[in-house]
C-alpha cells in the first residue's frame, strides 16, 4: 500500500497581503489531462502537468508569511513545469545544500471523472505525487492536507476539500537534508536537486479504490504451469457501507477474488489466482509481457473502478551461489545511472529516460542500478525491453551512529517497503537492495540493520532475492554481518579509488581479491555493483581520467569479471556523466568539478571511446546461460 | 562509491577507522645496530629499503680483495641479518648499488660492474638472493623502488652513441623487461649524467615516474609496466621570483599510491644582475601537468644564500616531505606535503648550528607516517651525530632524536644515510659511522609499541596444578618479542614463545593472568586479563541401575553425581552400555533409559568429567535376558 502522508488539517485563515506588490505573471486555473506517463496503475488517472507556478524561499520565510493562502494573485511566483528541479543548473553550495521552494497549481476539477450512477458524495479524489525531494506539505486551497519525507517513491493523500471552480494546491519542498535522512546530507554525492522531481497526478475515486496491487508469479521449473497469485486492497472511500466485486484477468485468464462489504473507510484485503498453463517466461531476449486487468463494481455490477498492469512469469533465486532466472544462470553486465540531465537536474521528461533506456540497450547491458528506486517510466521501458534493475534504496554511506537509532531504523524500513510496494509488479526488478557502502567493517548496528531490513523485504516480497552493495577491500576480511543477504554487490575500484590504506592501488590485485570475495561468500550471489573510471580528457594511457585510460581499464576489468565464472554480473558506474557535489574530484586527478566524468556518454550524448570497449565486451558476453 | 578531495578523504570511513586505529605514537629507538664493521674495507651505504610488511634489507660497498663488492643485510623478523656478498663471481669491482623491498622479503638489488648494469633477485624470505644478470651495457646511475604489490622499476643512464640516454626497467613476477625506447626528450641529447642522474619512483598504482636532467632543464616521464609514456613533461620554469634561470638538475622524485601524483624536488640555479643563487624548489605532476613550482627551501630570491641536497619522500596519500639543506647554514628545511603531495608549510627541522653539510633524507614509514634523518655536525663539540624528526601523521612533527653511539666517532652520512620504515609505523636509519678501519654500517630502529599478544577471553581449565598458559603472538612486524607472564600478580616468567609452563605448584580454584609484550626498544603492551582455573578434584558419581533386565524393556539408570568444590563444573557425561551403543548425557540429566536388543551380560560404564578433565568412572555389570525371568544385576 502507498505510505500515506500525515494529514494535519489546520484551516488557516485566508486574507490578502495589504502590501503592494510587482505583479505575478498571468496564470488561469486549468483541468489536468487525462491519462498518465507510465502505463500500470488505476484507471481514472489524470495528469496534473500544465502550467505550475515556483516560489523560491531560500531564506524560508514562506511559512511565516502564509505563502500558502487561498489567493489568486501570483506577485513572486514564476511559471514551471513539473516535473521541475528548482536548482537545476545552480551548482553553488548553497544550492547543493538545499533550501526550499513552493509550487502552486491552480486547478479546475476535470468534468466527466465520474460515472453517473456514483453518487456525489461517493465522488473522491486522491492526489499522487511521484517523487519529491524531500520534504513536502501539502495545502489544498489553503488547507495543509499533508506532508511526506523522501523522495524516489511515490505517495498519495486524500484530496479533500476540493471545489468547484478553481482550486489551489499548494506544496513546499524543502531539501535540506540531514545526515539521518535518506540519503543522507547535507548534501550528499550526487546533485541535491530540489523540488517536484517527477510527474503529479489526480485519480478519480469512484467510491473504493484499488489502492494496492500485488501480483506474485510462481512456477516450479520452466516447463511447469505458473501459479498467478494477486493480493488487492480495496479501500472504501465513503464514510458508508459499500458491497464491492471484484473480478481480474490475467493473461486472458479469470481471477475470482469475491465480494465483500466495506465498513465504512475500511479496507478489504482481497486474494486470487489463477494457473497459467505453459507459461511464456518472461527474460532478458524474452520479455513476454502479460496483461492483468482488475476490475471493482459495485453490487448491481456497476464498474468503479479497475487497475491494469503488465506481469512477466519469472523465477529469480539464488542457487549454489549464482543467481538463477527461470532457472538458467546469469552473467549480467549492466550499468549505473543516475536519473538527471546538465538542463533539467532530476527532473526527466518520459523522453529523457526513453533516452537513457537507449542507451542502455545499445551498449548491451542486461541490467541497470541507480542508488534509489528508479522512475516507473523506466520501469517499465525495462520490463518491455527484457532489462533487470537491481532496485536499492538510499540508505547511502549512512553514518554509524543512525544505524541503530529506532527513529532512522523505522524510516529506512519504510522507504523499503514503499519500494516494494510500490514496484513489486514490475518483472525487470532482479531483487530488493537495502543498502550502498554502509560502514565497512560492519558494525553490531550495521548487522541488525542489515538482518531486520532482509527480513522485511523477504516477508514483503518472498519471490525475490535481497542484496547489498558493499565497500570490500583486500584485507578487510569475511564480513559475518552480510549473512542474511542472497546476493553481495561488491563496489570495487582498483586502480582508481583508494580502500583499505592502498590495498586496491593496482589492479593487478583485482583478480586474487575476487577470488577470495568468492572464498569468503561460497553461498552467495555476488555481483559487482559498481566499477567506474573518469575519463574527461584526451592524453596517454597511463593518465588517470584521460579517455585512453578509461577504456584500456573498462576493458582490464572487465576481462578479470570474465574470467570469474561464479560471478552473477557487473554494472559499471557510470552511463552517462552526472553532477555530483561542488568538491567533486572523483579520482580524476584533472577533475571538472562538480561533475562526474566517469559517463561512458558525456553529457551531451557523445560517446567516449571507453564505451566502444564496453559495448564489444558486453554484447559479446553470454549474459544469460541457454 | 563517488569519492572526492583530496584522495585520502575518499577512504570508506570504516576504512580509514581501521587504518588510524591504534592512533600511531612518536617511536623509540632501541639501541643502534652494527651490520658490519669496523674495518677499513666499508666502503659506503648503497641504500635501504623496507616493504610494509617489516621485511627488507640495505645495501653497501665493501672492499674485498682490493675490489669493491656489494653486500647485503637482510632485514627479516625485525632483526638484521648477516651480510652476504652477492656480486662475488663477477670478476670487477661493483659500485652504485640499490636496494628495494617487497613484501614477503622480495629483495631486488641493482648495481654496476665493469659498466654493466646488473640485478639480484631474492623472490622471498626462503629463497636465497640469486646469481647476477645483466641488464644493460654501459650503464650507470641506477635508481630503483618497489612498490607494495612487487613492482619495481629501475631507471638508469646508458651510453648512447656519443651522449647518454635515460633508460628504465621492469620487474614483475619475477621477471625483469627493459624498456623498448629511451625516456629522454630528445634522442640526441646527453641525457641522465652529471646532475641530471635519473631518480625512480613506483606508485601503488603500478605506474612509475621516471625523472632526469637533460641539457641543463628536469624532465619526467611515466612508465607503466614496459610502455613510457608518449608525453614527457619539464619541471624546471625559466625563472624564480623575476630571476632567470642558468640550469636544473639533481632531481628527485616520490609519488604515493595514485601516479597522478607525483612530487619532483630538484635544484634550480638562477642569476639576478649577476647574483647566482641556487634554490631547492618542487613541482607537482598532477596528470601530465605540473601545477608550478614552488620554493621549499626558506630561501628568498634574489638573495646570497643557496640551498642543495633535494630530496623527497611521500607515503601512501601523498603526505611527506621535501628536504633540502643550506649551502653555508648547513640548515635542515623540509616543506611538508599534504594529501597528494600538495606543498605544504616550509619549516626549519634542526635546532642546533651545524658545522658541516648536513645531509638530511626524508623517509616513509607508515601509512601515514614519515621521518627525516641527517647528520648534525657540531664542530669542535663533539662528533657529528645522526639525528632524526619523526611525523606520525601530518602536521604532528615530533622532537628530535640523536641516534648514534658518539662513542662510535662521527658519523659520515657522505657515505650514506638512509631512511625508511615498514606499514606499521616502525622507523629504520642507516649510516656509515667511524673512519678509517673503524669505519661501520649502522642501522638504528625505532618502534612503536608492540601490538599486545592476544589471550583467550574465556576461561582456561587445567587438572594439572602446573598448567601450560599460551597466548597469540603480537601481530606487530618488528621483534624479536619478550613474553612476561604475570599470574596471580606475581611475574612467573619471561620467553620468546607462545606458551609458558607455569613453574610452580597453583592451588585449585581461579587464577588470573596475563602477559605484557616487550619489544627491543622495551615498549610494552599487557594483553587482557585472563583466567585459568585449576581443578585436580574428579567429580563424585553414583550409578543405580533398575528395570526387568529383558530384551526389548527399558533399563533405567539413575546417576548421582556432582563436582566437589572447587568445581570447574560438569563438563561431560557418557554412558556406554557395553552393546556397541554410546549416550552421551546433558549435565543436570539423571535418568536415562537404554533398551538392550540382544540377550547377554553388559558392562554399563558411566563417565564423568569435569571441565579441567577429571574423570570419574563406575562400570556396573548387567544381564539381559531373552525369557520373562529378569536377569541378574552386577
Amino acid at each position: 500500500m502507498i505510505r500515506r502522508a500525515v494529514v494535519l488539517g489546520a484551516l488557516l485563515a485566508l486574507g490578502m497581503s495589504a502590501v503592494a506588490r510587482a505583479q505575478g505573471p498571468p496564470y488561469r486555473a486549468s483541468p489536468p489531462t487525462k491519462g498518465a506517463w507510465y502505463s500500470d496503475g488505476q484507471t481514472g488517472r489524470y495528469l496534473l502537468g500544465g502550467t505550475w507556478l515556483y516560489r523560491p524561499d531560500t531564506s524560508d520565510v514562506g511559512v511565516a508569511q502564509a505563502w500558502y493562502r487561498n489567493i489568486a494573485p501570483t506577485d513572486g511566483w514564476t511559471t514551471t513545469t513539473i516535473p521541475n528541479a528548482y536548482n537545476a543548473g545552480d551548482f553553488s553550495q548553497a544550492s547543493m545544500n538545499g533550501y526550499v521552494g513552493w509550487y502552486r497549481r491552480d486547478f479546475t476539477v476535470p468534468a466527466g471523472a465520474f460515472a453517473s450512477y456514483v453518487p456525489k458524495s461517493g465522488r473522491q479524489w486522491i492526489i499522487r505525487f511521484e517523487s519529491v525531494n524531500y520534504r513536502a506539505t501539502v495545502w489544498l486551497n489553503g488547507r495543509e492536507i499533508g506532508t511526506h519525507a523522501g523522495a524516489y517513491v511515490p505517495w498519495e493523500l486524500d484530496l479533500t476539500g476540493l471545489r468547484a471552480g478553481v482550486n489551489r494546491l499548494i506544496v513546499r519542498v524543502d531539501n535540506r537534508r540531514t545526515a539521518a535522512d535518506l540519503p543522507p546530507g547535507p548534501g550528499g554525492q550526487w546533485w541535491n536537486y530540489g523540488g517536484i522531481l517527477r510527474e503529479v497526478y489526480l485519480r478519480a475515486v469512484q467510491t473504493a479504490d484499488l489502492s494496492q496491487v500485488g501480483i506474485q508469479t510462481l512456477h516450479a521449473c520452466s516447463k511447469c504451469d505458473a501459479d498467478i497469485v494477486e493480493q488487492v486492497a480495496v479501500r472504501n472511500m465513503t464514510g458508508s457501507r459499500q458491497k464491492v466485486v471484484l473480478s481480474g484477468v490475467y493473461g486472458g485468464k479469470p481471477v475470482k477474488f469475491g465480494s465483500t462489504t466495506l465498513a465504512p473507510h475500511g479496507t478489504w484485503t482481497a486474494h486470487g489466482s489463477v494457473k497459467i498453463p505453459h507459461p511464456s517466461l518472461w527474460a532478458p531476449g524474452h520479455p513476454k509481457l502479460y496483461t492483468a486487468t482488475l476490475t471493482l463494481s459495485d453490487s448491481r455490477g456497476r464498474r468503479l473502478g479497475a487497475y491494469f498492469t503488465h506481469s512477466g512469469i519469472r523465477t529469480i533465486k539464488v542457487v549454489g551461489g549464482r543467481l538463477e532466472l527461470n532457472g538458467r544462470f546469469l552473467n549480467l553486465r549492466g550499468v549505473n545511472f543516475h536519473e538527471q540531465t546538465l538542463q533539467t537536474g532530476a527532473a526527466m521528461t518520459p523522453a529523457q529516460d526513453a533516452q537513457l533506456m537507449s542507451w542502455v540497450r545499445q551498449i548491451g547491458a542486461g541490467v541497470i542500478r541507480a542508488h534509489y528506486p528508479v522512475g516507473p517510466e523506466i520501469e517499465e521501458m525495462a520490463d518491455r525491453d527484457g532489462i533487470l534493475i537491481w532496485s536499492e534504496v538510499p540508505v547511502y554511506q549512512v553514518q554509524s551512529t543512525y544505524l541503530g537509532q529506532p527513529g532512522w531504523l523505522a524510516q529506512a524500513h519504510a522507504m523499503l517497503e514503499d519500494n516494494i510496494l510500490s514496484n513489486e509488479n514490475h518483472p525487470s526488478i532482479l531483487l530488493w537492495s537495502i543498502g550502498n557502502e554502509l560502514p565497512s567493517p560492519a558494525t553490531a548496528a550495521e548487522a541488525r540493520y542489515i538482518a531486520g531490513a532482509t527480513a522485511l523485504a523477504k516477508k514483503l516480497d518472498p519471490t525475490r532475492p535481497v542484496g547489498m552493495a558493499v565497500s570490500n577491500w583486500p584485507g578487510l576480511g569475511c564480513q559475518s554481518a552480510w549473512d542474511p543477504l542472497d546476493v553481495i554487490g561488491d563496489n570495487e575500484y582498483f586502480g582508481w579509488f583508494d580502500a583499505g590504506g592502498g590495498g586496491d592501488d593496482d589492479r593487478d590485485a583485482l583478480s586474487p581479491f575476487l577470488d577470495s570475495v568468492r572464498a569468503c561468500y561460497p553461498t552467495k550471489a555476488i555481483m559487482i555493483t559498481e566499477f567506474g573510471f573518469d575519463g574527461n580528457r584526451a592524453g596517454p594511457v597511463e593518465e588517470r581520467g584521460t579517455y585512453a585510460f578509461q577504456a584500456n581499464s573498462v576493458a582490464f576489468h572487465l576481462n578479470v569479471f570474465a574470467t570469474k565464472p561464479w560471478l552473477s554480473g557487473a554494472m559499471y558506474f557510470a552511463l552517462q556523466d552526472y553532477v555530483a557535489f561542488p568538491q567533486y574530484s572523483g579520482g580524476d586527478p584533472r577533475p571538472d568539478p562538480p561533475y562526474n566524468q566517469k559517463g561512458l556518454v558525456d553529457f551531451s550524448g557523445n560517446e567516449k571511446p571507453a564505451w566502444a570497449a564496453v559495448s564489444q565486451i558486453y554484447h559479446s558476453t553470454q549474459q544469460i546461460a541457454p | 562509491m563517488q569519492g572526492g578531495a583530496p584522495r585520502a578523504a575518499v577512504l570508506a570511513v570504516g576504512a580509514l577507522l581501521a587504518l588510524a586505529s591504534p592512533a600511531l605514537a612518536q617511536p623509540s629507538p632501541a639501541p643502534p645496530t652494527v651490520i658490519d664493521g669496523p674495518s677499513a674495507a666499508i666502503s659506503s651505504l648503497g641504500g635501504m629499503s623496507v616493504a610494509r610488511d617489516g621485511t627488507g634489507g640495505l645495501v653497501y660497498l665493501k672492499t674485498v680483495a682490493g675490489l669493491p663488492r656489494v653486500f647485503v643485510s637482510r632485514l627479516e623478523s625485525g632483526q638484521f641479518q648477516a651480510p652476504q656478498e652477492v656480486d662475488g663471481l663477477l670478476p670487477a669491482g661493483s659500485s652504485e648499488p640499490v636496494i628495494a623491498a617487497g613484501n614477503g622479503g622480495v629483495l631486488l638489488v641493482a648495481f654496476v660492474n665493469s659498466g654493466v648494469l646488473y640485478v639480484v633477485d631474492a623472490p622471498g624470505l626462503a629463497s636465497p638472493s640469486g646469481t647476477p644478470d645483466g641488464l644493460a651495457s654501459g650503464a650507470s646511475s641506477p635508481s630503483l623502488q618497489m612498490n607494495n604489490f612487487g613492482k619495481a622499476y629501475l631507471a638508469f643512464t646508458a651510453v648512447d652513441g656519443a651522449g647518454h640516454d635515460v633508460r628504465a626497467a621492469y620487474y614483475y613476477s619475477g621477471a625483469w623487461a627493459v624498456e623498448g625506447a629511451p625516456l629522454n626528450v630528445a634522442p640526441a641529447d646527453d641525457a641522465g649524467t652529471g646532475a641530471g642522474v635519473p631518480q625512480v619512483a613506483t606508485a601503488g598504482d603500478g605506474v612509475a615516474i621516471v625523472t632526469w636532467g637533460e641539457g641543463g632543464h628536469v624532465y619526467s616521464r611515466r612508465v607503466w609496466g614496459t610502455a613510457p609514456s608518449v608525453v614527457d613533461e619539464q619541471a624546471d620554469v625559466p625563472s624564480v621570483s623575476g630571476c632567470a634561470e642558468v640550469s636544473a638538475g639533481e632531481p628527485q622524485v616520490a609519488a604515493g599510491g595514485d601516479s597522478s601524483y607525483a612530487d619532483v624536488a630538484f635544484q634550480e640555479r638562477v642569476s639576478c644582475s649577476g647574483l647566482q643563487q641556487t634554490r631547492v624548489l618542487m613541482n607537482r605532476l598532477q596528470g601530465s601537468q605540473y601545477d608550478g613550482v614552488v620554493t621549499t627551501d626558506g630561501l628568498s630570491t634574489p638573495g646570497t644564500s643557496s640551498a642543495e641536497d633535494p630530496d623527497v619522500a611521500m607515503t601512501e596519500y601523498g603526505q611527506g616531505f621535501v628536504t633540502s639543506a643550506g649551502q653555508s647554514s648547513n640548515a635542515v628545511v623540509a616543506m611538508e606535503l599534504g594529501n597528494n603531495g600538495a606543498p605544504g608549510t616550509v619549516l626549519q627541522i634542526n635546532s642546533l648550528p651545524a658545522s658541516a653539510a648536513s645531509y638530511p633524507v626524508p623517509g616513509v614509514a607508515g601509512i601515514f607516517s614519515d621521518l627525516i634523518a641527517w647528520q648534525q655536525a657540531p664542530g669542535t663539540a663533539g662528533p657529528a651525530e645522526i639525528r632524526i624528526r619523526y611525523e606520525p601523521r601530518a602536521s604532528t612533527l615530533g622532537p628530535e632524536l640523536v641516534l648514534s653511539n658518539p662513542a662510535s666517532g662521527p658519523t659520515d652520512a657522505a657515505r650514506g644515510l638512509a631512511a625508511t620504515g615498514d606499514g606499521g609505523g616502525d622507523a629504520v636509519v642507516a649510516w656509515v659511522q667511524g673512519t678509517g678501519a673503524s669505519s661501520e654500517i649502522v642501522a638504528d630502529q625505532l618502534y612503536q609499541p608492540p601490538a599486545a599478544a592476544t589471550v583467550s577471553n574465556t576461561v582456561a581449565y587445567s587438572r594439572s596444578t602446573e598448567p601450560v598458559l599460551s597466548w597469540t603472538p603480537s601481530s606487530s612486524r618488528w621483534g624479536p618479542f619478550t613474553y612476561t607472564v604475570t599470574l596471580d600478580r606475581t611475574q612467573l616468567g619471561q620467553t620468546g614463545a607462545g606458551s609458558l609452563l607455569v613453574p610452580v605448584a597453583l592451588r585449585n580454584g581461579s587464577h588470573t593472568w596475563y602477559v605484557t609484550t616487550s619489544n627491543p626498544a622495551g615498549l610494552t603492551a599487557g594483553s587482557r586479563i585472563a583466567k585459568v582455573f585449576v581443578d585436580t578434584v574428579p567429580p563424585v558419581l553414583k550409578v543405580a541401575e533398575s528395570g526387568p533386565r529383558r530384551v526389548g524393556s527399558q533399563e533405567v539408570v539413575r546417576l548421582s553425581y556432582h563436582d566437589p568444590a572447587p568445581a570447574s563444573g560438569i563438563a561431560k557425561l557418557t554412558i556406554r552400555w557395553g552393546d556397541g551403543t554410546l549416550t552421551h548425557v546433558r549435565p543436570g540429566i539423571h535418568r536415562i533409559v537404554h533398551t538392550y536388543r540382544r540377550a547377554g551380560e553388559y558392562k554399563i560404564t558411566v563417565t564423568v568429567a569435569d571441565r579441567a578433565g577429571n574423570p570419574k568412572t563406575v562400570i556396573r555389570g548387567i544381564k539381559i535376558s531373552k525369557s520373562s525371568t529378569p536377569g541378574k544385576r552386577g
